[in-house]
C-alpha cells in the first residue's frame, strides 16, 4: 500500500476541493483544519485491508475509484458486502473490535484517505455537534444494509437490478439537468454475488432495461434513460 | 398491543449491567431514576413514524423484533435483537422511526439519550467510544444479514440465522451451541422470507441431519462444522 501524499497534521489539506465529496462533510471545526493524515493510492487488484488483519484504529474516506467490502469462507468463496466509491467510507464498521471483519478491494485505480480514530475523537470532542453526526452517518448506515436485506430477501432479480442501478447513479441531477453517466467497475459475476443472482441473470435483466430504453450500457458502466420507470420498478413492493 | 403494556419501572443493579462503563461519569448516569422500561410480550416499544427523540434503549431483559425497512416494507422483520444489545441504532439524528420494535417476551430496557441536546450540562452524555463500537457491532450485524438473505435456498438462510445467533451469544460469553430461540416460527419465516411450512420442514430436516434440536424454544446445535459446512457448500455450488 504505497502512500501518495503525505499530510501535515493540521495543515490545509493538499487536495481540500475534495471536501465536498468527503464523508466526513460538515464535522470538521473551523480551527482544527483537515483530520487526514495520508493518502494512498491504489492500483487495480490492491487490497487496502484483508479480512482478520489487526484493526489499525483508522478510517478511510473514498476519495476515487471504487472498492470491493466482501468476506471470503474458508473455501475461498467471495461474499460481497458493499461497493463503496467516493464519497463513502471504509474501516468504521470495526471500531471496537480487533480483527477486520471484511477484505477491502480496488476495483480501479482508487485514491483513498486515512484518518486516525484518535485524531478525529480529539476532533468530536471539541465539536459536539459533530460527533452527533459521525454518530448518524454510522447509523445511517445500518438502515441502508436493512433495506437491502429486505431487497434481498424475497424481491424479484429485475428489483434488485433497479435497485442497484439506481444506488450506483446516485441522487437524480437537478431539474433540467442530464443524468450523468455512472460507472460499474465491478464484473457481472461481482454484482450477481452482491444481488444474490446469477451472472446470466445479471445480464439479461441488463439487456431487458436497454431493450426498454431505461438504460444505455457501456463498457463498465452506464447511463440512466429512464429513471421513473427504474425507480417505479425499485419501490414496488 | 399499545403503550398500555408499557410502563417505567424503578433502575436497579446498574453495577451489575455489561454496559455500566456506557453511562458511567456521563450525563446519562445522573438522570431521573424511572427511565427503565417494562415492555410485555407483544408490545410496541416504538413504531414506525415514531418520534426518536434522541433515545437508544438498552435491552436489559428479553429480546425484541424489528420490523420495517421504510414504509413500504413495515410488516418485514429485518433484525432479532437480544439482551444486552441496544434498540435505535439505526435511528439516530432522524426524527421518525423507521421501523418498529416489537417484544418478543416480557422484557426490560434502559432509554438511554445518547446526544446533548437533552442535557444543559457541558458533560458528554454517553461514552463515545463506547457509542461507536456498539454502532459498529450493529452495522456488522445488519451486514450479515444482509448476506444471508443472498443465500437463494431457504436451507443456507436458516443454517445462516442459526450461526449468526450462535455466534452472538459466543461473543457475550455463553454457549454456542445452546441457547433460547425467542421468537416464533412464523417470526423466523418472515425473517428469512419463506413460508412458515417452510420452516417447519427445515427444521425436520436439520433434525434428521444432526445439525438442530429444538424443544419449545431451546435450540441446541449439536454440530455446527457440519452447520457452517452446509452454509459453504450451497454458496460453492451457487458460483459454480
Amino acid at each position: 500500500m504505497p502512500p501518495l501524499l503525505r499530510h501535515r497534521p493540521g495543515a490545509p489539506h493538499p487536495a481540500a476541493p475534495d471536501c465536498h465529496s468527503c464523508a466526513l462533510q460538515g464535522f470538521c471545526p473551523a480551527d482544527g483544519g483537515c483530520p487526514v493524515e495520508r493518502r494512498y493510492r491504489l492500483a487495480k487488484g490492491d487490497h487496502l485491508f484483508h479480512m482478520d488483519d489487526a484493526v489499525r484504529p483508522c478510517i478511510y474516506l473514498v476519495r476515487s475509484g471504487c472498492l470491493k467490502l466482501y468476506q471470503l469462507n474458508q473455501d475461498g468463496v467471495q461474499r460481497i458486502i458493499d461497493f463503496p466509491g467516493p464519497g463513502r467510507w471504509l474501516g468504521a464498521d470495526d471500531i471496537g473490535a480487533p480483527r477486520r471483519h471484511a477484505c477491502a478491494l480496488a476495483l480501479n485505480a482508487c485514491e483513498v484517505d486515512a484518518v486516525p480514530y484518535g485524531r478525529l475523537m480529539a476532533m468530536l470532542e471539541r465539536q459536539p455537534r459533530s460527533a452527533e453526526l459521525f454518530g448518524h452517518m454510522l447509523s445511517r448506515d445500518i438502515a441502508r444494509q436493512q433495506r437491502l436485506l429486505a431487497i434481498l430477501r424475497s424481491s424479484p432479480a429485475e428489483r434488485r437490478v433497479a435497485h442497484f442501478l439506481l444506488d450506483r447513479a446516485g441522487p437524480a441531477p437537478a431539474a433540467g439537468r442530464a443524468e450523468a453517466p455512472a460507472i460499474l467497475p465491478m464484473s457481472r459475476q461481482d454484482i450477481g454475488d452482491y444481488l444474490g443472482l446469477t451472472p446470466s441473470t445479471v445480464s439479461r435483466v441488463l439487456s431487458a432495461f436497454r431493450q426498454r430504453g431505461w438504460v444505455a450500457l457501456r463498457l463498465r458502466g452506464f447511463l440512466l434513460l429512464a429513471r421513473d420507470s427504474i425507480a417505479q420498478l425499485a419501490n414496488l413492493t | 398491543m399499545n403503550s398500555a403494556t408499557i410502563h417505567t419501572v424503578e433502575r436497579a443493579q446498574c453495577e451489575r449491567c455489561v454496559h455500566y462503563h456506557l453511562c458511567q461519569g456521563t450525563a446519562a448516569a445522573d438522570q431521573i431514576p424511572g427511565q427503565r422500561i417494562r415492555v410485555e410480550r407483544h408490545a410496541s416499544l416504538y413504531r414506525l413514524d415514531d418520534p426518536v427523540g434522541n433515545n437508544i434503549y438498552s435491552i436489559r431483559s428479553g429480546s425484541f423484533k424489528i420490523l420495517g425497512a421504510g414504509a413500504e416494507q413495515r410488516d418485514r422483520i429485518v433484525d432479532f435483537v437480544l439482551a444486552p444489545e441496544f434498540l435505535g441504532l439505526n435511528a439516530l439524528g432522524q426524527e421518525l422511526h423507521g421501523s418498529s420494535a416489537v417484544a418478543l417476551e416480557d422484557s426490560e430496557v434502559c432509554r438511554i439519550t445518547w446526544n446533548r441536546l437533552a442535557f444543559k450540562g457541558r458533560r458528554q452524555p454517553l461514552q463515545r467510544a463506547g457509542l461507536h463500537a456498539l454502532l459498529a457491532a450493529a452495522l456488522r450485524r445488519a451486514q450479515q444479514h444482509a448476506l444471508m438473505a443472498r443465500n437463494t435456498q431457504a436451507g443456507q438462510r436458516l443454517a445462516g440465522l442459526l450461526l449468526a445467533l450462535s455466534e452472538r451469544h459466543a461473543a457475550k460469553g455463553y454457549s454456542a451451541s445452546q441457547f433460547r430461540l425467542p421468537m416464533p416460527r412464523a417470526d423466523i419465516a418472515n425473517f428469512l422470507g419463506v413460508t412458515a411450512e417452510c420452516v417447519s420442514r427445515l427444521i425436520v430436516q436439520f433434525r434428521q441431519q444432526g445439525l438442530l434440536e429444538l424443544r419449545r424454544r431451546d435450540a441446541l446445535l449439536p454440530d455446527l462444522p457440519a452447520l457452517r459446512a452446509l452454509l459453504r457448500e450451497c454458496t460453492a455450488s451457487k458460483a459454480a
